[in-house]
């Protein structure tokens, strides 16, 4: 007869028991994931570093913006003040939602998108700061929020660039509105519509037109051959290499591609006297509701919006300063003008962002996002 | 009637469970808080049917075109006398260290209208050129499926060759024996034997079609991940989103459980050891077109990535410089590495936790099932359900690493699960039951008799789950703590919006050579595989 004799003593389960031996081994492991993370490349403060008065020593920034132009700026702020900047990249959708759902605990200090509706989206739902930074009194009251809770740093205008050897000044366009026009079928090429600017650019001109005009405006393009490329930077090498004649973009492109050699102009839209003008969106910046580093967020907040601080944007991608009267680092690069001499027009903010959900809701199908 | 024991058996393997199922339940709060309507709405504007049928396509023909590139090759390698059989074992399963989405940057630079193609092909006719970029317009349906398949063919490829090794060749000779062709026997019993690894890999490839949302953002197909995340992005909203989520988490489990059904019936562990080696088919011939077919696969899915990658490394500038920027990405290389064997060796212990308990424990399998659901569940939106529920349950855990390892869990569990099941089907029950009758405690019969056994499987279910987790970028996106970069994420800030960088393709490389060494290191430490022989 068999008789059972159990080894082991205990009368822990067999599902616990199975449990611990992975256990050990994840123990180890997850030690490590709990200890606080440390930033991979902290950037010490520069020498020169002279920490403000009653500032906290860290800062952590939230930004939609490309990592490669804010660096700069970052660095020259931790240079300037000894504050300790960690920057979390994302998709400026992406981090406003995150930044709702962290509300009853925020974890970020600064929020620098590259989408105004996210800010104004984020204001009305109360998780902005206000704050009137003393360097933006002298910003245009439609690149910041009435109560302070967000402000425009630099602008892009919404160009139409062109190449030169395929047209002359005069041939080329001068309102948006013409490119629905037999002359331009097949020689226009856009953006789709994952583009942030293109939404922005479609959610003013429902708002501007009405919806039914902007319906029928974006069908006609369509209907006149209208090319939709993946985003702006193929848009730029298309007009540039001569596929296309015409395109529509930021102005910045229309710098890089002349930068890069290319026979191209462009033309700020609709400038004339009974024209709408050309379509400029701020990137904005703004402070969170219930951040850890109040003081050293608004450090900052003023930091970019002194000449030095949106220097290093303005030399490397060519956007203007939205203080009137700011020096344009690529004034050298004809062709692209400053704020105060671009005729705009205006656009209610607060309705931006559901005029842009209705954009991507009506045109999806048509510019070509998936 | 359930003894004491199995009630905290079934307790504890629905704890992991419950781990996915919380933020499912938090975005089910959500929609039931937004109301009926939002859902009814958005699922209406994203035009279901539609959506469905590309989902459908884009599946049905991802897992065709991985079938067609796994099948010959897994033939090739165990059933002719092809030489260089071993160079196939060891280099087709390799593409999947290239993450599928790198794999679409790379032949969208390549195949993009005005792309590398082109700009090469103009370079002979003078002029921009559209010819290839025409004819294999990669921005497509048809590109989805080209890049999908070709990035997940692996999967298919490793569960075949097993299926085929594992087959006693006596079964096969029986039937020729018997009088039936080399065709006949094929289908009467090679392919039966091999249906759990085609049903099994297929589906792998077919759930890695539905839920995926790199490839397809990039090559802009239209698909439930894509207009989920175009909700996120425009909406502000995570209501809407949500509740696809959940649709899609629906579509998922419906067809884990169809898998159940056709797996589930059939008993196909072995007994009796191999008698001799498989018959090898003399290709005579025929073998220079299996050669040409290898080539073909290798230069596709390895040649042409890595070719694209170097030769962006190489613009980086000379090779100082370009240690010097691999050098700086080690950090992000360690974090990488300690969030990924974080969560994966969590899947997998309460993977094989719950798979073995799915056959002693009543009710256990309910829970494997509801641990496989948070495979669907887009990225960002568990990234942004997990924010929610962690600061409302466990503030303290939220921006920490770990935070961002439990949803590595709750994402990739299924793979673990599903390796850990298989490996566990292997082994006959009679060897758990013969050494509980010479006295020991279900434990240890489990540590002395089965772990051995299933060791390889296990490693290997350990791997899928970690590549994956490797290179997963939506939820890093958003749960990792501010300056806890990983890998992926890298990849993403360099690639932002202009497409082959560099950077992006040297920090590409770096991460497709972390996993390519892991896989190097578990080979090495795998015991090698026992015969299983007893009388």
């Amino acid at each position: 007869m068999l008789r059972r004799r159990p080894i082991s003593r205990g009368s822990s389960s067999v599902a616990q028991r199975l449990l611990a031996g992975p256990a050990a081994a994840l123990a180890l492991t997850l030690g490590a994931a709990c200890a606080p993370a440390a930033a991979p490349e902290p950037l010490a403060p520069g020498p020169q570093a002279q920490p403000a008065a009653r500032t906290e020593g860290e800062l952590v920034l939230y930004s939609a913006r490309k990592e490669d132009l804010m660096q700069p700026v970052i660095d020259l702020f931790q240079e300037k003040t000894g504050v300790k900047v960690t920057v979390k990249s994302g998709a400026p959708g992406e981090l406003a939602l995150l930044i709702e759902q962290e509300k009853s605990s925020p974890r970020g200090d600064v929020y620098f998108t590259t989408d105004v509706a996210t800010a104004e989206s984020l204001r009305l739902k109360a998780l902005l700061e206000p704050y009137k930074s003393p360097s933006a009194a002298t910003i245009p009251d439609e690149f910041k929020a009435t109560d302070g809770a967000w402000t425009g740093v630099i602008g892009r205008a919404r160009t139409i660039m062109y190449n030169t050897r395929l047209l002359t000044p005069e041939q080329a366009p001068k309102s948006v509105f013409e490119l629905t026009d037999a002359r331009w079928k097949d020689k226009v090429a856009v953006a789709s519509i994952r583009e942030g600017g293109v939404r922005l650019w479609l959610a003013s001109l429902i708002l501007q037109k009405g919806e039914d005009f902007a319906v029928k405006y974006v069908n006609d393009l369509k209907n006149n051959g209208v090319k939709v490329l993946a985003n702006h930077t193929e848009v730029r090498k298309a007009v540039g290499r001569g596929e296309v004649p015409v395109g529509l973009t930021n102005h910045y492109y229309y710098v890089f591609e002349k930068k890069d050699g290319s026979p191209v102009d462009q033309v700020y839209p609709d400038q004339g006297p009974n024209d709408v003008g050309t379509l400029v969106t701020p990137l904005v910046v703004a402070i969170m509701k219930g951040a850890q580093h109040p003081q050293a967020a608004r450090a900052f907040v003023d930091f970019v919006l002194t000449p030095e601080g949106v220097q290093p944007m303005t030399t490397q991608e060519a956007e203007f300063p939205l203080v009137p009267g700011a020096s344009l680092g690529d004034a050298g690069v004809p062709g692209v003008k400053p704020i105060d001499q671009i005729k705009r027009p205006s656009v209610d903010v607060t309705a931006l962002a559901a005029a842009q959900q209705r954009a991507v809701e009506l045109f999806t199908p048509v510019l070509g996002g998936p | 009637m359930r003894s004491a024991r199995q009630i905290r058996g079934l307790g504890l393997a629905l704890l992991p469970a419950a781990l996915v199922l919380a933020p499912l339940a938090y975005l089910l709060a959500l929609v039931l808080e937004a109301g009926p309507g939002t859902l009814v709405t958005a699922i209406g504007r994203a035009g279901p049917l539609e959506l469905l049928a590309n989902v459908g396509l884009l599946a049905a023909g991802t897992t065709a075109w991985a079938l067609l590139l796994a099948a010959p090759l897994a033939w090739l390698g165990t059933r002719s006398d092809l030489r260089g059989a071993r160079v196939v074992q060891w280099l087709a399963p390799l593409p999947l260290a290239i993450p599928p989405y790198v794999g679409a940057i790379v032949y969208a630079s390549l195949l993009a209208p005005g792309g590398l193609v082109d700009t090469f092909l103009g370079g002979f006719s003078g002029g921009p050129s559209r010819a290839i970029s025409g004819l294999l317009p990669i921005y497509s349906l048809g590109g989805g499926i080209f890049v999908l398949g070709l990035f997940t063919y692996p999967y298919l490829f490793l569960l075949l060759r097993a299926a085929l090794l594992r087959l006693d060749p006596a079964l096969e000779e029986a039937a020729r024996s018997l009088g039936q062709g080399p065709w006949q026997s094929f289908l009467q019993v090679t392919l039966p034997a091999a249906r759990p690894a085609l049903l099994g890999g297929g589906l792998l490839v077919f759930l890695y079609a539905v839920v995926d949302f790199g490839v397809v953002s990039l090559l802009r197909v239209r698909t439930f991940t894509t207009v989920i995340y175009n909700y996120l992005l425009a909406g502000f909203s995570l209501a809407a989103a949500a509740g696809l989520s959940l649709v899609l988490v629906g579509i998922v489990a419906l067809l884990l459980f169809l898998q159940q059904r056709t797996l589930g019936a059939g008993r196909y562990s072995q007994r009796g050891t191999r008698s001799g080696t498989s018959p090898r088919v003399r290709l005579g011939s025929w073998r220079w077109l299996g050669w040409a077919y290898l080539l073909l696969v290798l230069t596709l899915s390895l040649g042409v990535p890595l070719a694209v990658l170097a030769w962006q490394v190489a613009r980086l500038g000379s090779p100082a410089e370009i240690a010097a920027f691999l050098g700086s990405q080690f950090g992000y290389l360690r974090n990488t590495l300690i969030v990924a064997v974080g969560g994966t060796t969590l899947a997998l212990a309460a993977a094989t936790a719950l798979a073995w308990l799915a056959s002693r424990v009543a009710g256990a399998t309910l829970a494997g099932a509801f641990l496989q659901a948070g495979y669907a569940i887009p990225g960002t939106v568990l990234g942004l359900a997990l924010v929610g529920l962690y600061l409302r349950a466990t503030p303290w855990l939220y921006g920490t690493p770990l935070a961002l390892a439990i949803a590595y869990f709750i994402l990739y569990a299924a793979p673990a699960y599903q390796g850990a099941r298989a490996a566990l089907a292997q082994v006959p029950p009679s060897l758990e039951e013969a050494a509980r009758a010479l006295g020991r405690s279900p434990l240890q019969a489990f540590r002395e008799v089965v772990v051995p056994l299933v060791r390889p499987g296990l490693a290997g279910a350990w791997l899928l789950s970690f590549i994956l987790s490797v290179r997963e970028l939506a939820a890093t996106l958003i749960l990792r703590p501010p300056g806890f970069d990983t890998l992926a994420v890298r990849i993403w800030v360099h690639m932002m919006d202009v497409g082959p960088d560099p950077r992006g393709a040297a920090v590409a490389l770096l991460l497709v050579a972390a996993i390519a060494v892991t896989w190097l290191l578990l080979l090495i430490v795998r015991p090698p595989h026992t015969p299983m022989a007893f009388t």
